[in-house]
């Protein structure tokens, strides 16, 4: 891509500019992102509602992407380095739009939850999605500057965020046998945690698919190094 | 420019002069093969005259003498066209006859005919003149052929003197060109040589040898004017970098054209950035949606973009999008202040004023409270004096605690100033009656012209009220005769709500104070008029929270507009007008 030109500029302009798009895309995940956990640690029912309106935008984004790869593949027939970034762009734009699904799912949680009076405060889920987020930039990063190594950490520390996912899961199951009213809260609680551990499952997913542009090896069943 | 031999000039020029010369040769050739003929035909005409004088026996018998004297065959033809004797034909009875030929018929029409045409006897081309005597005619032939070659022989002696001066002026346009040329490639070299600034002086001291003057003034010229660029140059790049403020000059496309070493240091990038796309470098999807809002509404605009953790910084970021026409295909630029600091410092200041003002207010409602009661169960009127003192100014306090806490929580959450659509005059008619009611009581006049269809806007009705009644309050307060209008209107993307007033109006120096904390115009704090200078800020605020503005416009001694501009569409972008 940047390394070597193409004789056609014209190629070599739409690769540049899917490669915005798709940059893009992550930019505005991760901000959804951004806002999801702070709508849950504040409490913030407005912004939940915000991200649910700004899914849309993302869904039209995911769309357009995938045209543009497809009618890149069928008209320019691209070959090695091209065709890995294009098919990997597709399959990080399937990711990027179910991080952005996840993202509303935890808001519309939110929604639900902040009608009713905190159940205990916040420790573990805050940590847990800031690492989610941060595995999310790291992988993008690492989309950009092509860096191996940090798509390495990224699928290393997707092990954290399920660590953590279960462990909140545990802390909940004393709740719940502690009083029965605390159940549907908890049960709440413990579904934006898997959510929030499906979004770190995704960004494993693009780190994945960063190192199959990078190096052509498929790494995508196999245990982090 | 590759190098041309001098011969290469020298071929084109020749063959040009060769082909002019041809045409010119020709017409020679033809000029003197008609000349030839007349002249033939003249001479042979003079002949048959002469002959004409001799009696026909007489020729008949000397035909071949005669015909070699004349250098032509000559025919002896009587009236009847049979052909007597001929100088080339030993048996001339066996001719056919002559009568019909178009030279006798002339003859015999006008006293002399000519005519060309190809002899049966000879099978040659010829010219024949015949004329007409007593007892028949005489006719002299003699072929084209000779004629022709006479012609030609004489063209051919005419290009041999032709043929020595174009030799001449070959030799002399090869001197010259060889001149020419060498003049041209020295130029041409000089040209090459013209970007590099170092070779200036050695240039022009190569051209004063070389060169013709007026080419070595032009030079002159380019290179002091390309040094006086080339230092301006560096002094407006040296500015570019020197600033505190990182900059970034975009394409129209957000791939980066430039950026100073500020910025540099702000990205802590140790790549190569120019020609990369924004979005790969500052990841940030507010940022290109800013970026992309003011390239395509060609406005300014200010953006604050916050990162999270790690980097947890705050900048605001200056769009300002460039002409296309001054711009080849339109640019941005990208001004990054790190404003992490002071964003914190402000929250800080604005939390502690919140928490001053919620502190305060506990006491002040037990105050107000208590001082109510006292003046129900007091009836001595020194005393109520006192008490209604007391409560008058617990309540100013109280209002002034109550728009602090507004503006701390317009600032801490500006979503909280939208809400479920409203309507407009439902809001309207409990704000209006009071503030006629007290323009009334102070003799004005109050005029309010709200269409009677008009769009929903998703306000906080509390709010959108306040705000009403903030201006109007102002309206009234600053107006001592004439009148206090209220119009409402729909401006394309806005619904505008503006109060016009015949007050006292602004100095044209306070307006860009106005909507500053505690600010007070000279005037209010003169007449004694109360207030915090707290109403229009709340209101600015509001209207920046919305998406929207506040335009206040004002002559001193005409009254005031203020304008309240509302977006009907909420825009996720918060636009303000830039200096720039």
């Amino acid at each position: 891509m940047t390394e070597k030109k193409h004789t056609s500029i014209h190629y070599e302009q739409e690769l540049e500019e899917l490669r915005e798009k798709i940059i893009y895309m992550g930019a505005l995940v991760e901000k959804v992102i951004q806002r999801g956990i702070r709508a849950l640690v504040e409490r913030d029912s407005h912004l939940a509602e915000e991200i649910i309106a700004q899914d849309d935008q993302i869904d039209r984004l995911d769309v357009e992407i995938e045209e543009k790869c497809i009618k890149l593949l069928a008209l320019r027939q691209p070959t090695a380095g091209d065709l890995r970034f294009i098919t990997t762009t597709i399959k990080i734009n399937g990711h990027l739009e179910r991080i952005g699904d996840m993202a509303v799912n935890v808001a519309r949680k939110v929604l639900i939850l902040n009608k009713e009076p905190r159940l205990k405060p916040y420790i573990d889920l805050p940590r847990m999605a800031e690492l989610a987020q941060s595995m999310i930039r790291e992988s993008l990063d690492a989309f950009i500057n092509k860096n191996v190594e940090l798509a390495n950490k990224v699928r290393r520390d997707d092990d954290l965020v399920d660590q953590l996912n279960e462990q909140i899961f545990r802390e909940l199951l004393t709740y719940m046998m502690e009083d029965h009213k605390n159940i549907p809260r908890a049960m709440l609680i413990s579904q934006i945690a898997k959510n929030i551990e499906r979004i770190s499952d995704h960004a494993k997913g693009i780190a994945d698919m960063v190192i199959y542009m990078i190096t052509g090896q498929t790494v995508r069943h196999e245990e982090a190094t | 420019m590759k190098k041309r031999p001098v011969w290469q000039f020298f071929l084109i020029y020749g063959l040009t002069q060769v082909i002019l010369l041809l045409p010119f040769l020709y017409l020679t050739f033809s000029h003197f093969k008609g000349l030839y003929r007349e002249k033939n035909k003249e001479e042979m005409r003079t002949y048959l005259n002469i002959l004409s004088l001799i009696p026909p026996e007489r020729i008949i018998t000397h035909t071949s003498e005669l015909a070699r004297i004349t250098e032509s065959r000559l025919t002896v033809i009587d009236r009847e066209g049979l052909v007597i004797a001929d100088s080339e034909v030993k048996s001339p009875k066996e001719l056919e006859n002559h009568l019909s030929r178009p030279e006798i018929q002339e003859a015999m029409k006008k006293g002399l005919g000519f005519s060309y045409h190809l002899s049966r006897s000879t099978h040659r081309e010829m010219l024949y003149v015949a004329i007409s005597t007593k007892k028949g005619y005489l006719r002299l032939a003699k072929p084209l052929t000779e004629i022709n070659e006479a012609a030609f022989a004489f063209s051919l002696s005419l290009l041999k003197p032709a043929f020595f001066l174009l030799l001449l002026s070959f030799a002399l346009s090869l001197l010259f060109l060889r001149k020419i040329i060498v003049v041209l490639h020295k130029l041409e070299e000089c040209t090459n040589n013209i970007g590099r600034v170092e070779d200036a002086i050695a240039l022009q001291e190569e051209m004063t040898k070389k060169l013709p003057p007026y080419i070595k003034e032009v030079v002159k010229f380019c290179s002091e004017k390309e040094s006086r660029l080339r230092e301006e140059k560096k002094e407006l790049e040296t500015l570019f970098h020197l600033g505190a403020n990182g900059l970034l000059l975009l394409d129209r496309h957000l791939r980066i054209v430039t950026q100073n070493k500020a910025m540099e240091n702000f990205l802590a990038c140790p790549h190569e950035l120019s020609g990369k796309y924004l979005m790969e470098v500052i990841r940030h999807a507010d940022l290109k949606e800013a970026v992309e809002y003011a390239l395509t509404h060609s406005t300014a605009t200010k953006k604050e973009i916050t990162f999270p953790p790690p980097q947890d910084h705050v900048w605001e970021v200056s769009i300002v999008p460039l002409k296309e026409e001054t711009f080849r295909g339109g640019k941005v630029i990208l001004s990054f202040s790190n404003i992490t600091k002071s964003k914190a410092w402000e929250r800080r200041s604005g939390t502690f004023v919140a928490n001053v003002a919620h502190e305060l207010k506990t006491p002040l409602t037990a105050i107000i409270g208590f001082t109510e009661t006292l003046l129900m169960e007091v009836k001595e009127e020194s005393t109520t004096n006192f008490l209604t003192k007391i409560d008058a100014h617990a309540q100013r306090l109280k209002r002034l605690i109550d728009d602090l806490l507004l503006l701390a929580e317009l600032e801490s959450k500006p979503e909280r100033m939208l809400g479920h659509p409203i309507d407009i005059h439902e809001a309207l008619r409990e704000v209006l009656p009071s503030f006629a009611h007290a323009a009334k009581a102070k003799g004005l006049s109050f005029f309010s012209e709200v269409p009677p269809s008009l769009p929903k806007l998703a306000v906080n009705r509390d709010k959108f009220i306040q705000a009403m009644a903030n201006l109007l309050d102002n309206a009234v307060k600053f107006t001592e005769k004439g009148s206090v209008t209220l119009k409402v209107e729909k401006e394309e993307d806005y619904l505008t709500v503006r109060i016009n007033d015949t007050g006292i109006g602004i100095p044209a120096h306070e307006l860009p104070f106005l909507g500053e904390r505690f600010y007070r115009g000279e005037k209010a704090k003169e007449g004694k008029i109360s207030g915090f200078g707290l109403g229009l800020s709340i209101v600015k605020e509001m209207m920046e929270a919305l998406g929207g503005r506040l335009v206040i416009e004002s002559e001193i001694g005409r009254g005031t507009i203020s304008t309240l501009y509302f977006p009907l569409s909420k825009g996720e972008i918060g636009v303000e007008d830039c200096m720039v």
